[in-house]
């Protein structure tokens, strides 16, 4: 008896020993690791004594189709240990027995082999899990985990620094700009509070303190000078009493004379009259 | 420092110029001979009795001409004018409407003996030049308007 037909009789007392009702834990371990034993014939016997308490759960579920759930749900639940699944099922698939039999596996799947089952399982998993999550990814993270381990430390400080002169390159106008405010603030309360009173005292004595040697003597001199200068009248104005004599004297001569009308001169004591007439 | 020093050199200085330049005022004068410049404008009045001011030294001419008051509208009295010097003094005449008119004096020389003088009344297109000694005074009148502008030396 080949390896098919031995197959084939074992499901075949299994299905009419048992329920239709899905697997139990650990078949799925107990048929890989059979399918691994491509060399030794698969027996009822010999599936007995894997799994004693197998034979009725299995009944009606061909291998194929066993394979196909076992293999997505293995996925689902390994789906954050992909690599090292991947190489245990890529392991197992390298060895697993080229089996061919339309009556034990799936009618979909006569002709198929269980590697090339496992192969189209995987690849319609990895095609499912699309985006969410890949091998080339984990590998990279892997080695960039192995990799910080080595240089946390001189990771974190240079990433640190970067950040730091990133920020201050962006923020330095608002350090000036807050510089600036801050000026024109204390300015704008200096000159609204005003100095103080010893401020004050202190601006007029520096101001003042320079010239105040010259100030003295120069108002000394200056009040020496009022003293002693000699009174001297200066332009008399209208409405005050000019310097008149009680009579005049002298005499006054007209040595040129220039008018368009008739003139009248006479001489008088002390004066000269000159009368304008066709004014 | 600097500072403190060249502001008291500036008013070692300032003293020292007002010293001598008032000591200069005691100086026997041998500046430019000067002369003290009267001008009175007189209203004289056919009717109003009275000379007042100034216009009492001009009493004997004025009465002379039939004014029987008169008084001083304006007067100026310029003191130690050098010749070449101007006066000008702007009056308004009564007798021509309150109109502003003017006369100007020019020292064209300055001495005890004798003072010469350039008077002009430009809106009535007169001047004249004249020799004043000892005094003496020039009196130009306008008649009609009552007006006489009187120009003299002074001590």
């Amino acid at each position: 008896m080949d390896r098919k037909d031995e197959i084939h009789a074992l499901f075949e007392a299994l299905r009419q020993e048992s329920a239709d009702t899905a697997p139990p834990e650990g078949l799925k371990e107990r048929i890989f690791a059979r399918i691994d034993q491509s060399e030794q014939a698969l027996s009822s016997e010999d599936l007995r004594a894997i799994d004693p308490d197998v034979e009725p759960d299995i009944e009606g579920w061909p291998v194929g189709h066993w394979l196909r759930r076992e293999t997505t749900e293995l996925v689902s639940e390994r789906s954050s240990d992909w690599p090292s699944f991947s190489e245990s099922v890529m392991a197992r698939v390298t060895r697993a027995p080229a089996l061919e039999s339309s009556d034990v596996l799936a009618p979909e799947a006569e002709g198929v082999s269980i590697r090339e089952l496992l192969l189209d399982e995987r690849s319609q998993e990895m095609a499912r899990m699309e985006g969410k999550w890949t091998a080339f990814a984990a590998q990279i993270m892997a080695d960039l985990d192995r990799r910080a381990s080595d240089e946390l430390d001189a990771q974190a400080v240079d990433l640190l620094r970067a950040e730091v002169d990133r920020e201050m390159h962006v923020r330095s106008p608002d350090f000036e700009e807050h510089f600036k405010h801050e000026v024109d603030r204390r300015i704008f309360n200096r000159g609204r509070a005003g100095p103080s009173l010893w401020e004050r005292l202190q601006g007029w004595w520096a101001e003042h303190t320079a010239y105040g040697w010259g100030l003295g003597a120069t108002a000394a001199a200056a009040a020496v000078l009022v003293v002693a200068m000699p009174r001297t009248p200066g332009v008399v104005g209208p409405g005050t009493e000019s310097e008149s004599a009680a009579h005049l004297s002298g005499e006054v001569l007209i040595d040129a004379i220039a008018f368009e009308g008739d003139v009248i001169m006479y001489p008088d004591e002390g004066v000269t009259v000159v009368l304008l007439s066709g004014v | 420092m600097l500072r403190l020093l060249v502001t008291r050199l500036l008013s070692t200085a300032l003293v020292a110029a007002m010293v001598v330049g008032g000591a200069s005022m005691f100086a026997p004068a041998q500046a430019a001979p000067t002369v003290d410049v009267h001008i009175d404008i007189i209203k004289g009045s056919r009717d109003t009795k009275g000379f007042q001011g100034g216009a009492k030294v001009f009493k004997k001419v004025l009465s002379e001409m039939g004014f029987v008051g008169a008084k001083t509208i304006d007067t100026v009295t310029a003191t130690k004018r050098s010749v070449g010097s101007t006066i000008e003094l702007r009056f308004r005449d009564p007798g021509a409407g309150n109109a502003e008119r003017s006369i100007i004096v020019k020292v064209l020389e300055a001495s005890k003996k004798r003072t010469r003088f350039h008077v002009q009344i430009p809106t009535y297109r007169f001047s004249t030049q004249t020799t004043h000694k000892d005094g003496g005074a020039l009196i130009t009148g306008i008649p009609k308007h009552g007006l006489f502008l009187a120009v003299r030396p002074g001590s």
